[in-house]
This record gives structure tokens, sequence and C-alpha cells, in this order.
């Protein structure tokens, strides 16, 4: 077993704060390697989280799609919704599963200018879970950057 | 030839009746992240034999940048203020021939003794000067809000906007970047757009300079002085509250505490700029040029993103900053608009 990718950014990055940086006295190299230090550590958190929190957050798109196709009014647009939520699993891989989400979002942006311009309770509705949505979509991404122990 | 040596060459050539110029001491310095700052001592002999030595700072164009900007115009902005009541280093050359420097770079005289990172401002320390540093950034940025626009140095190089085309330029120009930059679409923002494209803010009282990039972290300071205004690379002509909305953005709020720029509550900060201007902050207006400044933000935390992702730069500050700005700057951008 090798050291987990976390473990080993980790590792990296407070090597430089805990090390390098009190050698160093010119403050441009200093802020330098305080954030790369800090990207190390972003690095280290999306490694370990990066394909769950793809997948959920595709899955909850498709979910999305799928409910607004009956309130959309543009066949065009609930044509490709239906479309995008009926692809096939993408695989495991971050890139591809990237890939899948770009699309999703790109999406949910023609969706949501779309769903603002309807009237009525049940376009309403989907707006208000296109807005939870956006607001789950950044508590997915958020990081922490506590000085890694 | 070292870049010292350039730049020793380069004040050779301009400086009058100079004679054995030589630099002594040359660093580059953080911040100012659109363009590289140089921090430069030099010295050389008058046709007297008098020995001079003088600070300068040299801001020179990057490989690549978070902001897109004109030097031609930062340095009109300074020059706009220079023997002002608004405090900036005194600009000293402009200069395009890439000759010189690789780039093109400007030079203004250094101010020392003084501090201009944010993180100073949170030492326990200096908690007793935040109000006294507040209080004349405030009183500063409504000098810049009523200096009067016409025969400025900067009117050469920028375009003034009517009053009621400010929002609908700076909207317009900011959106462009996130076309030309995004890596990936981007949902919140593209809906802050919309929600802006919605709900105009009413014109300006009259037109005004738009420092764009004012909170602290860009000025100089000393205990509660501030010694000069720095960064006017994103400044333009419109809207004098879309600086004080940027200003009390939650991204600069650093302690977390709701202070703007770490030093003051935004109610008291809109009081102390009302108070100088003499006009009234439309809080409607300043609700919109909020949400606004979010997706500029975002703009530019995407520009930094595209260039590194595109290996313009390796400079990880634009890469950190789309991994830990981004995501935030969207969480501010939803409480702006009431979503969060």
């Amino acid at each position: 077993m090798v050291p987990a990718v976390a473990t080993v950014l980790n590792g990296i990055a407070r090597a430089m704060l805990m090390d390098a940086l009190p050698q160093t006295s010119d403050a441009y190299r200093a802020q330098s390697l305080q954030l790369d230090a800090a990207l190390l550590m972003c690095c280290a958190q999306e490694f370990d989280r990066a394909a769950a929190r793809l997948a959920e957050e595709n899955l909850a798109l498709v979910e999305l799609f799928t409910a607004a196709a009956a309130v959309v009014e543009d066949p065009a647009l609930r044509d490709a919704l239906q479309a995008r939520a009926a692809d096939d699993s993408p695989g495991l891989l971050v890139s591809a599963l990237h890939a899948r989400n770009r699309a999703l979002r790109a999406l949910l942006i023609d969706l949501h200018a779309h769903v603002e311009q309807l009237g009525g309770a049940a376009a309403q509705a989907i707006d208000e879970r296109i807005w939870a949505e956006l607001e789950a979509s950044t508590r997915r991404r958020q990081l922490d950057l506590a000085m890694p122990s | 030839m070292s870049f010292e040596a350039a730049v020793a060459r380069y004040f050779a050539a301009r400086l009058p009746n100079a004679h054995d110029v030589a630099v002594t001491r040359l660093t580059r310095i953080p911040g100012g992240a659109s363009r590289e700052t140089w921090s430069v001592d030099l010295r050389w002999l008058e046709e007297t034999g008098k020995a001079r030595a003088q600070g300068v700072i040299i801001r020179r164009d990057p490989a690549a940048s978070l902001v897109i900007s004109d030097r031609r115009v930062e340095f009109d902005f300074y020059r706009s203020f220079a023997d002002s009541g608004v405090p900036v280093p005194r600009p000293l050359f402009l200069e395009t021939d890439p000759a010189w420097l690789e780039r093109p770079f400007f030079v203004m005289e250094r101010i020392d003794g003084c501090e201009s990172q944010f993180q100073a401002l949170l030492d326990p320390g200096f908690a007793p000067h935040r109000a006294g540093l507040a209080a004349r950034m405030y009183e500063i940025l409504a000098a810049i809000a009523t200096t009067p626009i016409d025969g400025l140095p900067a009117a050469e190089s920028s375009e003034v906007p009517a009053a009621d085309a400010c929002w609908r330029r700076e909207l317009d120009a900011w959106e462009r970047v996130i076309d030309a930059y995004e890596l990936e679409p981007q949902p919140i923002a593209r809906a802050g757009i919309r929600w802006l494209r919605r709900h105009p803010p009413p014109p300006p009282a009259r037109v005004a300079v738009v420092h764009g990039d004012y909170r602290t972290g860009n000025f100089l300071y000393r205990g509660e002085r501030i010694l000069g205004i720095l960064d006017w690379e994103m400044a333009h002509f419109g809207d004098p509250l879309e600086d004080l909305a940027w200003s009390l953005m939650p991204a600069w709020q650093w302690a977390r505490d709701g202070k703007a720029g770490g030093l003051i509550e935004p109610e008291a900060a809109i009081a102390h700029w009302e108070a100088h201007t003499g006009w009234r902050a439309d809080r409607r207006a300043l609700q919109w040029w909020a949400a606004f400044s979010c997706v500029k933000a975002q703009a530019i935390w995407l520009t930094g993103a595209r260039q590194f992702a595109d290996g313009h730069t390796q400079d990880t500050l634009l890469a950190f900053t789309s991994y830990w700005l981004s995501n935030t700057q969207d969480r501010f951008l939803l409480q702006a608009l009431g979503r969060l």
C-alpha cells in the first residue's frame, strides 16, 4: 500500500509552510510558497472527493431535468432535457464525470433562463428547485484551508 | 543582459543629466496581481557630481494576469490624481517600447515606510487604528467620486459614458470576459447577469471617476494615514456607487466578521461616504452594484483560471483563485441575490 494522495500532497504543503517558508526572506517568494501550499491542500481535498461530488451532482441535475421536462414549453429544450437525462453513465473517470457535468450545467443555464420567463406555480416550483440546486452545488465545492496535521 | 542591468540601462537613458546610474536593490513584490511589481533602489550622479538616490516602482505587463488591462489607462489615472487630495505615488514614465524590459511598463515613485498588506490590519495591535483608517479610506473614496472629470488626463484614454449607460457598459464588458475565459459553464453567474439586466439601477446623479478595485490591500497606509491609493488598472468613468459597493463586498471582509475590508461595518462606511460626498447612496442601486461586484469578481477569477489552464503562466496565484475564490464568489452572489 502506498500513502494516499491526500497524505502526500498535504505532507508536501506542510513541509513548504513549516520548513521552507521560515527560511525565505524574500516577500514575493514567501507569498508564492504560501499559495503553492494552499493550492496543494485544495488539490488534496478535490482528489479524494471529485468523483463522488460529480456523480452526486450529475444525478441531481438529471432528476431536476426529468421534473422540469413536464413544465418546459419550448419543445427543443424539452427534447434536450430528456436526451441529456437519458444519457448512460459516463464511467468513473473524473474527466468523464466532469465532461458530463459541464454538459448538464450548460443545459441548466438554458433551463433556468427559460423557466424565469414562464408563469404559474409549476414553473415557480422548478425555479425554486434550480436555486436550491445552485446553492447545493456551492456546498459540494467548498474547500477547507486549515493547516493539515 | 540581466533584468537588473536592463533596468539600470533604462534609467540611464531616461534620467536627465545622470551619470553612473546603478541599481542597488531590485526585488519583486507581491500584490498588484494585474502587473508584475518591482521595487528598485536607484543611485546616480548629477552633472555637478552630487550623488542622488531614489526608490521607484516598475509595473511591468505580465505574461498572463487576472485582469487584462491597459497600462496607459492605469498610468493616466495616476496622472489624474498626482498632487491632488487623493494620495497616489507620482507617476514618472510610461514606456511602451518592449526593447527595454521585454514588455511595456510604467514607473512611479516609491512611497516608503508604510504597509499595504491587509493581513496587518487584522493584527490585534492594529485595532486602535481601524476606525480612523476606515474613516480616511471612505473620505478619500468620496474625494475620488467628487473630483470633476473635465480635463482629467484620464479622459485622454478612457471614454466618459452617459449616466444612464454606466451600468450596462460595465455589465456588458464583464459578461464578455466570462464568455471569453470561463473554463466551464457558470450557472450562478449567468443567473446573476440575467437578474442584473432585469433590475437595472437608476442612473447616477453624475458620472465620476471609478477606481475599479477600491479596497483594503490596494492602498499604502501607516497607522491611520493613507499615503497612496494603488492598483488603478480597472479605473474608468462611471457610477460612483460601483466603487462603494465593491469596497463592501464580502470577499474583502477578511476576518469574516461582516466588517468591510476588515475595518468597519458596511453601514458606517456608507455613512462616511455620504457625509463626505454630500450625496445619498441609493440602497436599491447599491444592492445592484453589490451583485454586479460579485459577477465582476467572478470574471476576474475565471480569467486567472483560464490563463493558468492554457499554460500562459505558472503563477499559482491564478490557479489558487479559481480553486478557492471562484466557488466562494458564487456563494457571495447567491447572498447578494437573496438566495442564501
